[in-house]
């Protein structure tokens, strides 16, 4: 160094800077505080994949499907219960109800100038919404649905095991009969953040999750109970229901031998039966439940 | 790895039990090969242990050794077995410059944050479900189909598994009569073939074409820039060569295919008539109901036409031979099940052969009689003899054997052949070790009179007709015609053999008079007689038409590359090695532009193409299809089961010609290691005949005796190379005639001094970028692996040939496998034995062997080495209470003997037989495709990275001389064992004991997890394993290059590939059902437990839906898995059924009962206590009485 040290110029930080440690511990501080609560909740799964909802190529409305018509989730996913995968169902499925009603463009065998009529019994036949299906029908080509429930490669979920043993469609898609199709397109939006930590909480304890077999596909089953139904009436108000699914879903649930205990809670009931479907379903235990095998290879 | 110095006497010599007997003279003995040690040999195991009735040899001190090198230096192995992270050196973090240091940790926080980006939303996928589904099929399930492949000229029936349409493992067909489910290690590999990137090269043509002005010259281009980077297959552009044919007049048409249909309609219609004298067509044997039917169309359209068929490995020699001996051309066809005494001369007949997985099947049958436990009657032992100039894998398992140069073994035959009363034989064997040999003659001759009927002796193919006919007549007089061998006619006695056929068109090829040439599989470019010159022929011809599936040497020298599909993409037919019209149905529509060779047979024969199934099911239609369904229905049945019911020939039981006159044996080759003389014997090496080349499975895989990979040496016996001063790598110069070939060279024990073994099919010069290629790719230079041998073999010496030997100077390094992942005997099993027994305590034995006629008095050899309370637990493990609650039940439901632990619901296990494990490589590769294992190439290998989750290990113990104590590699009485080692999934597991994040555990069934996700790549859990299962990716392999070298570009980092893919062919082959690791994390045998639950879920839902009642078909009471619902990959696979895999829970499965009831079942290191469920069971001999008391003797010639 050149200066001499007493000289007032040979200071090399301003003034100001004195200030400049403690403000950064400050931010330090601040850092550390606000930086956690970013990460994890920030970058969770619920936060980053609950409520996706990609745009599909066909406005496919479950909540008309399902929810209006009452279609059985069986009738297009037909391989769930055999296969580790819940089939997209063909576009030939589409077409047993939604036959176009032209050969596409460059059929003109009347010559009339228009594609010729086909003739066949279907419904919304020239819908510009079914253009995709009826597309994919002349050409054999697959309609490209985008993926919404997407596990890590990793992970080898099996719909078939599930199904056959009493868990539902809605404890891992929801109310997929109340998903119809909105902006463009966008139809099934992912309900539960289907982590792991998600997916071993049903394993620890799947008498949370468990119903007859024969209401795997039933959306509505979770309110079943005497108790829940009761708790939803309180909750919603009498007039979200008919006499008639009122009437519907009470003779139901006795005919399932649902607890209908006094002041029973929804959970309560629900674990209730089923610990008594665990049993007779042979669930294996809590340890098998968990083990690295049952669901990574 | 048990902390040394705990315990540091534990392991000096003094400490050890089995020290030296007697200090080492470097001269005295093969050991001097690599480099005399002084260190004490420290055996793998001996043999009889402690078993009181074993005989002379455990007092003669007969050891196993992994290699000769092992004995040899058994230090350096020693410290292997220290050294296991290859190149790993945990002190050069302390070494390292501060910057370098500072580097490290920045690129290691840049690589944390590439992974954070893990925590977001997956990337955008889509799925495409069918427009309209196949009825039945279920999207996301595996299918079956039968099929087969062709191999070596005969059919090889086999059941396809594909998923969603893509091939993905090849198993047996069961129901086929003759393959009866077995497969071998190259129909295993045929998936990795179909999804070979280099074979989808389009069809080309060289020089000028009328039709086509507009060549492909700009994808060609685009090509020279895209294999810039050389990704295996990571660009679309099929061929990594096509720069470079651009370069070298050759285009792609643009139209393809049909550029050449136009041109070959009209070229052909050109050659109907007289003309068609100048047609010729080169193809290589591949018979079968619709190519013989084309055939001869094509026959009657072209009358003056030539087929020839050409093949390197043919059976020419032993259809002249039974020609003679029976008077028409045989194929014999052995029944080794019920045979007693089984001699091989110079044969391999349980490997490498077409019929090969059938008779290694029927000749466990014979092994597993051991358990009868008898010396005598019935349902006695098979004895196996075997004459050989250098180990095979039959000679391998033989239990008596002699080591002969291939050309002095048809005397030996002979004097058999009159010990056995052929009439007019009447040769007695001689020689300079006569006594030897006539000692051994003798033995076989005594048990083969004994065994009459139930006897049987094999020739192999490099033997001269003559000794096939001595064979043939000795069967006959045997009286084993019809009962272990059947003869199957073999085409018409006027048929010249192969080699005659392609001498012939080399004469018309040399004589200008060929025009036109197919040449339709094979690569006769490569594999042809050297002399022949046939490469340089071939442009004598007119027009050269090649059919191919690879770009090969061949094709390059054709006009018109025609691509050949895959037999898993196209429709075909052939007869299996009994004569069983076989069918071929494709799984996937051509990858490529492939055809196959019938619909292009059919467009020569027709002028236009021809669809494959109509050509097949138009043989069928007239030749006629079993049942009476209508044919439609019936051509199902027939191609659901995947063959013609009924369509193999009636077995022949020929007699003896009248007037057979036993042949006098040809001369022998005089080889005199003075002069450098030798007698070369040609064998198909790992990659068959040189076809398999660029399939990095067959290329990787240790060769079950050598253990050597990605490499063909030349095999010398020990005492040639010593007095050579020839060791392991070292390059030897082998010339036959004029032509030298130098290659590095491997000593292998029980060869005959004066042989060398050659193997050809590797040096490949134009098979891929794996196989090799002498072209630049990837902007580098070309590529070789191992050494074209196929210069030194002459028409006259297809089988055995004289040779001038001579040491080349300088030498490489071999991918040896030898003395990777030893087991830590040594190390660990005596240190346990010590701390818990004491200072006497003597560890079991890694290898249990015993010879029948001990075996059937005593059992204690299996149980004899071991001391302590072996059942002591570790700790408690967490579900006792519930576990043995488990076992109690099972004890009451009448289970003699349940697990006590990991019983819930299944307790799966394995049993692997020593004795019928003929060490043949079908499992690991099976393993390989099912587990998406990858390949790591040649330097990989040398670095003991290779990631094989099964491996085979091959213990030798040889002769050992009497008055020096030292083993005598030379003698031809080494005794093989093959011991295949995957993670034996310990209840007490040492691995997971060190993993610092659970990352390998336990679940409740038993088997050791391996959690991919969880791994942070520590290595600790290797580290502490006994059995050295476990691999680590030290790379992505699977989207690395084989042959790429690993620069460190950035930051010095050791990898260039962050980020790359796998190719989108390659990324084809791989087994959905199981994740493809990434680099950084450990892996294992996992008893396939992707197989595993797919059994068990189908169980359940089956189970669930006949409670529910809502399940079509059979019923089903239990949830459980019944026996053989789940198999491992490895098991289906192993032809001789070594391999049992099952629920130890279930008392009536067939693990359960080889492991309880068997008493050759022992464990591993059980010592330590690690308690596998996986046992082994203990190798059987079965020696002559006469000739086992001889051993020592014989060791001290």
């Amino acid at each position: 160094m050149a200066h001499d040290k007493t000289d007032p110029s040979a200071a090399i930080f301003p003034k100001w800077a004195n200030y400049a440690l403690p403000l950064l511990v400050l931010g330090a501080i601040g850092g550390a505080l606000i930086t956690p609560p970013i990460v994890f909740f920030g970058l969770s799964a619920t936060t980053l994949n609950v409520g996706y909802r990609p745009e599909q190529p066909v406005p496919y409305s479950h909540a008309i499907h399902v929810g209006q018509l009452g279609l059985d989730c069986l009738h297009c996913h037909n391989t769930v219960d055999q296969a580790s995968f819940a089939a997209i169902p063909p576009t030939a499925t589409c077409i047993n109800c939604h036959a176009p009603g032209e050969f596409p463009e460059g059929v003109d065998e009347n010559g009339d100038g228009a594609p010729d009529a086909t003739n066949w019994m279907g419904i919304w036949q020239n819908s510009p919404k079914l253009k995709a299906v009826h597309e994919s029908f002349f050409t054999g080509e697959p309609i490209e649905w985008v993926k919404v429930h997407d596990l890590a490669d990793y992970a080898y979920f099996n719909h078939s095991s599930h199904v056959n043993r009493g868990v539902g469609c809605y404890s891992c898609h929801g109310r997929v009969d109340q998903m119809g199709a909105e902006n463009n397109g966008q139809s099934v939006w992912q309900v539960h953040e289907l982590s792991m930590a998600w997916c071993i909480e049903c394993h620890r304890a799947p008498e949370k999750a468990l119903r007859p077999l024969d209401q795997v596909t039933n959306m509505t089953w979770h309110m079943g109970s005497e108790a829940v139904f009761e708790q939803l009436k309180a909750a919603r108000g009498e007039s979200d229901w008919t006499p008639e699914e009122l009437q519907r879903l009470r003779e139901r649930s006795r005919e399932l031998g649902i607890p209908q205990a006094e002041g029973q809670s929804v959970a309560d009931a629900q674990e209730e039966l089923g610990r008594k479907l665990k049993e007779s379903y042979l669930i294996h235990s809590e340890a098998y439940m968990q083990a690295c095998s049952t669901c990574h290879r | 790895m048990i902390d040394r110095t705990l315990e540091p006497d534990s392991l000096s010599p003094e400490a050890t039990p089995e020290s030296p007997e007697s200090p080492e003279s470097p001269e005295a003995a093969p050991a001097a090969l690599v480099s005399p040690s002084e260190g004490a040999p420290v055996p793998v195991s001996d043999a009889m242990g402690a078993a009181p009735s074993s005989d002379a040899d455990t007092t003669a001190g007969r050891r196993y050794w992994r290699s000769i090198l092992h004995q040899a230096d058994p230090e350096r192995f020693e410290k292997k077995v220290d050294d296991e992270f290859s190149g790993y050196d945990p002190d050069g973090l302390l070494t390292m410059p501060r910057r370098q240091f500072l580097r490290f940790a920045a690129a290691s926080l840049a690589l944390a944050g590439v992974t954070l980006s893990g925590c977001r939303r997956w990337p955008r996928e889509v799925m495409a479900p069918y427009a309209n589904r196949p009825e039945g099929h279920i999207p996301g399930t595996i299918e079956q189909y039968a099929s087969m492949l062709p191999f070596a000229g005969f059919a090889m029936p086999c059941v396809v598994e594909a998923f969603d349409g893509r091939p993905i493992k090849i198993e047996g067909n069961a129901r086929h009569p003759w393959a009866l489910g077995t497969t071998n290690q190259f129909l295993q590999a045929a998936t990795l073939e179909l999804y070979d990137p280099d074979r989808l090269v389009p069809v080309l043509h060289q020089g000028e074409l009328a039709h086509d002005g507009a060549s492909h010259a700009d994808d060609a281009h685009a090509d020279a820039h895209g294999g810039g980077h050389g990704g295996h297959g990571d660009d679309d552009t099929p061929s990594p060569t096509q720069a470079r044919l651009a370069g070298a007049g050759w285009s792609a048409p643009a139209g393809g295919w049909k550029a050449f249909d136009h041109w070959a309609h009209d070229h052909f219609e050109s050659l109907r008539g007289p003309a068609s004298r100048g047609l010729y067509v080169l193809a290589e044997p591949m018979p079968g109901p619709t190519a013989e039917r084309l055939k001869a169309r094509l026959k009657e359209r072209y009358p003056q036409m030539t087929w020839a068929e050409w093949a390197p490995f043919n059976r020419d020699a032993e259809r002249a031979g039974l020609a003679d001996a029976f008077g028409a051309p045989m194929r014999p066809v052995y029944q080794l099940a019920e045979a007693k005494v089984i001699a091989t001369f110079d044969a391999d007949p349980l490997a490498g052969q077409p019929d090969s997985p059938r008779l290694a099947k029927d000749w466990a049958e014979g092994r597993r009689r051991a358990d009868s436990r008898r010396v005598d009657g019935d349902d006695v032992m098979s004895r196996t003899y075997a004459v050989e100039p250098s180990l095979t894998l039959t000679g391998a398992k033989a239990d008596h054997r002699l080591a002969k140069p291939a050309s002095q073994i048809g005397p030996l035959v002979a004097a058999v052949a009159a010990g056995v009363g052929v009439p007019g034989a009447d040769f007695q064997a001689t020689g300079e070790d006569n006594d030897k040999a006539a000692k051994f003659i003798q033995a076989l001759v005594d048990d083969l009179k004994k065994a009459g009927p139930s006897g049987v002796v094999i020739a192999g193919p490099n033997q001269p007709a003559e000794v096939h006919a001595l064979c043939g007549a000795i069967n006959a007089t045997l009286g084993a015609v019809g009962t272990t061998v059947a003869y199957l006619p073999d085409g018409d006695a006027d048929t010249p053999g192969l080699g005659d056929q392609l001498q012939s068109l080399a004469e018309d090829l040399n004589a200008g008079r060929v025009e036109t040439l197919v040449l339709l599989g094979g690569n006769p470019a490569f594999d042809a007689p050297a002399e022949l010159d046939l490469p340089s022929l071939l442009g004598k011809a007119g027009h050269v038409l090649r059919m191919s599936a690879y770009f090969d040497e061949t094709a390059r020298l054709s006009g018109w590359r025609l691509p050949m599909a895959h037999p898993l993409e196209c429709w075909g037919d052939g007869y299996a090695y009994d004569g069983t019209a076989t069918l071929q149905q494709p799984l996937i529509l051509p990858l490529g532009q492939g055809r196959s060779p019938i619909e292009l047979l059919a467009q020569l024969a027709d002028g236009k193409p021809a669809d494959g199934l109509d050509l097949v099911k138009q043989t069928h239609k007239r030749s006629g299809l079993p049942g009476n369904a209508g044919f439609e229905k019936d051509w199902r049945t027939a191609l659901h089961e995947g063959f013609v019911q009924g369509s193999s020939p009636e077995l022949a039981t020929p007699a003896l010609r009248s007037g057979y006159r036993p042949p006098s044996p040809g001369l022998p080759v005089d080889t005199d290691l003075a002069q450098g003389r030798f007698e070369a014997s040609f064998r198909p090496g790992p990659l068959y005949d040189g076809r398999y080349a660029n399939n990095g499975w067959l290329q990787e895989v240790p060769d079950p005796l050598t253990k050597v990979s990605w490499a063909n040496p030349v095999l010398l016996a020990p005492s040639d190379a010593q007095a050579m001063g020839v060791s392991y790598g070292d390059f030897v110069t082998v010339q036959v005639g004029s032509r030298p070939v130098t290659a590095p060279a491997y000593v292998i024990p029980g060869q005959a001094p004066g042989t060398v073994i050659l193997r050809p099919g590797h040096g490949r010069r134009a098979a891929g970028r794996v196989g090799g290629d002498d072209n630049a790719f990837a902007g580098g230079e070309g590529v070789t692996v191992g050494v074209d041998l196929y210069p030194l073999r002459t028409r006259d010496g297809l089988g055995f040939v004289e040779a001038q030997v001579s040491k080349a100077g300088g030498s490489m390094e071999l991918p040896l496998t030898a003395d990777h992942h030893l087991l830590d005997k040594e190390a660990v099993a005596d240190w346990a034995v010590k701390k818990r027994v004491g200072k006497q305590g003597e560890s079991g034995k890694i290898l249990k062997e015993a010879a029948l006629a001990d075996y059937a008095r005593d059992t204690s050899f299996v149980t004899g080495g071991l001391h302590g309370d072996v059942t002591l637990q570790l700790y408690e493990p967490p579900l006792k209470e519930k576990w043995e609650a488990n076992a109690k039940a099972m004890r009451a439901a009448g289970h003699p003997n349940p697990p006590d632990a990991f019983n819930e619901p299944h307790a799966w296990g394995m049993t692997i037989d020593l004795t019928t494990c003929i060490g043949c490589n079908a499992c690991v590769i099976a393993c390989q495709a099912e587990n998406n294992i990858p390949v790591v190439g040649e330097r990989g290998v040398k670095m003991s990275r290779e990631m094989h989750w099964l491996r085979i290990d091959t213990y030798y113990k040889p002769a050992v001389d009497k008055e020096s104590g030292k083993p005598d590699w030379d003698d031809a009485h080494v005794d093989v064992a093959h011991m295949p080692v995957m993670c034996v999934h310990c209840e007490n597991a040492p691995c997971e004991q060190v993993c610092p994040v659970a990352a390998t555990v336990h679940d409740t069934e038993g088997l050791n997890t391996m959690v991919y996700n969880r791994c942070i790549g520590t290595r600790y859990c290797s580290n502490n394993c006994p059995y050295k299962v476990r691999r680590f990716n030290y790379f992505d392999w699977h989207s690395k290059p084989v042959h790429a070298g690993w620069a460190k570009p950035w930051l010095d980092f050791p990898d260039t590939q962050i980020g790359s893919e796998i190719g989108p062919v390659e990324r084809m082959a791989m087994n959905p059902d199981v994740t493809v690791r990434m680099r950084g994390v450990m892996e294992k045998c996992t008893y396939c437990v992707q197989r595993i639950s797919r059994a068990k879920i189908q169980a359940k839902n089956e189970w669930a839906q006949t409670q529910h009642g809502s399940r079509t078909g059979e019923g089903r009471d239990q949830p459980t898995v019944r026996d053989g619902e789940a198999q491992t990959a490895c098991q289906t696979s192993c032809p001789t059924g070594a391999i049992v895999f099952g629920n130890l829970n279930d008392p009536t499965s067939k693990v359960f009962r080889s492991q309880q009831d068997n008493p050759r079942a022992y464990s591993l290191l059980a010592e330590l206590n690690s308690r596998p469920r996986t046992k082994h069971l203990a190798l059987i001999r079965n020696p002559s009485p006469k000739l086992s008391k001889d051993k020592p003797e014989a060791a001290g010639h």
